[in-house]
């Protein structure tokens, strides 16, 4: 975006209050990334703040012409949310604040089942193919800008998102045959 | 239900977030003391002062410091008077 590029200027040039309007403009997608991978809502934000951090630290570093600031900021998020899954080992699944929504008590309690079985199987993904699934998916990114910020090809994305897809609906269709 | 509906409204919850509303001020606030610290001189007079303010070692070197400093000065100037 032409207009991340001129902000990454102005904070170059000395004005670093306009980094805010960066944050601001992707905070959500960033939160909501890692808070998919680590599965670890209190740990998200602390993690966030990390990557906003580093990426104002190596803003000189980044290069409009090689990736977009979108990528380049994916691109240290997944480094620090895989860090983090290393080091905190988050493996165990914990409960995420759910969306208040208009469904009855049963229609609720059937959807929570299927809900979690999904989590689960995204939860038990290899890493590589959860943090492709997740870009795609619930960010909407482009699977260009996906292999970008992974470092591979189209072809690996399509694969890995492919691969994630048929797990998840393995899961759906063994608690959809139960009831 | 429809594991289709089933997987979109998964979707649609798993993209649901609720920020922060001071996430990107505190940032910006760490990232004003990160560029204060960057900026602040090696040398800084009142955290030496505060520094042998509170060590009791550092108010005995200092004073001996003085001291041997007076001293030289004692006796270059009496070589001075004496050469005269």
């Amino acid at each position: 975006m032409n207009e991340d590029v001129n902000i990454i200027r102005d904070i170059l040039n000395g004005d670093i209050d306009s980094f805010k309007f960066l944050v601001q403009r992707y905070q959500k997608p960033v939160i909501s990334m890692i808070k998919n991978i680590i599965n670890d809502p209190h740990l998200c934000e602390d993690i966030a703040q990390d990557v906003f951090f580093a990426a104002f630290r190596k803003l000189k570093s980044f290069d409009s012409a090689r990736s977009s600031f979108s990528t380049w900021l994916f691109t240290i998020a997944k480094n620090k949310s895989l860090n983090a899954l290393k080091k905190k080992r988050i493996l165990s699944i914990n409960p995420i604040p759910e969306k208040a929504d208009t469904n009855t008590p049963s229609e609720n309690l059937q959807n929570k089942e299927f809900f979690d079985m999904l989590d689960k199987a995204l939860y038990d993904l290899p890493v590589k193919q959860k943090v492709a699934f997740v870009l795609a998916e619930f960010e909407n990114l482009p699977y260009q800008e996906i292999a970008q910020i992974q470092g591979v090809r189209t072809g690996t994305v399509k694969s890995r998102i492919n691969r994630a897809k048929v797990k998840l609906a393995i899961a759906l269709k063994g608690l959809n045959g139960d009831i | 239900m429809d594991t289709e509906k089933i997987y979109n409204l998964w979707k649609s919850k798993k993209s649901y977030l609720k920020t922060n509303q001071n996430f990107s001020n505190t940032i910006i606030k760490r990232i004003n003391q990160y560029e204060q610290k960057k900026r602040k001189p090696f040398f800084d007079m009142y955290k030496i002062i505060d520094f042998i303010s509170i060590q009791p070692l550092a108010q005995v070197a200092l004073f001996a410091a003085g001291a041997i400093a007076g001293f030289v000065r004692l006796i270059f100037v009496i070589r001075m008077v004496l050469e005269f």
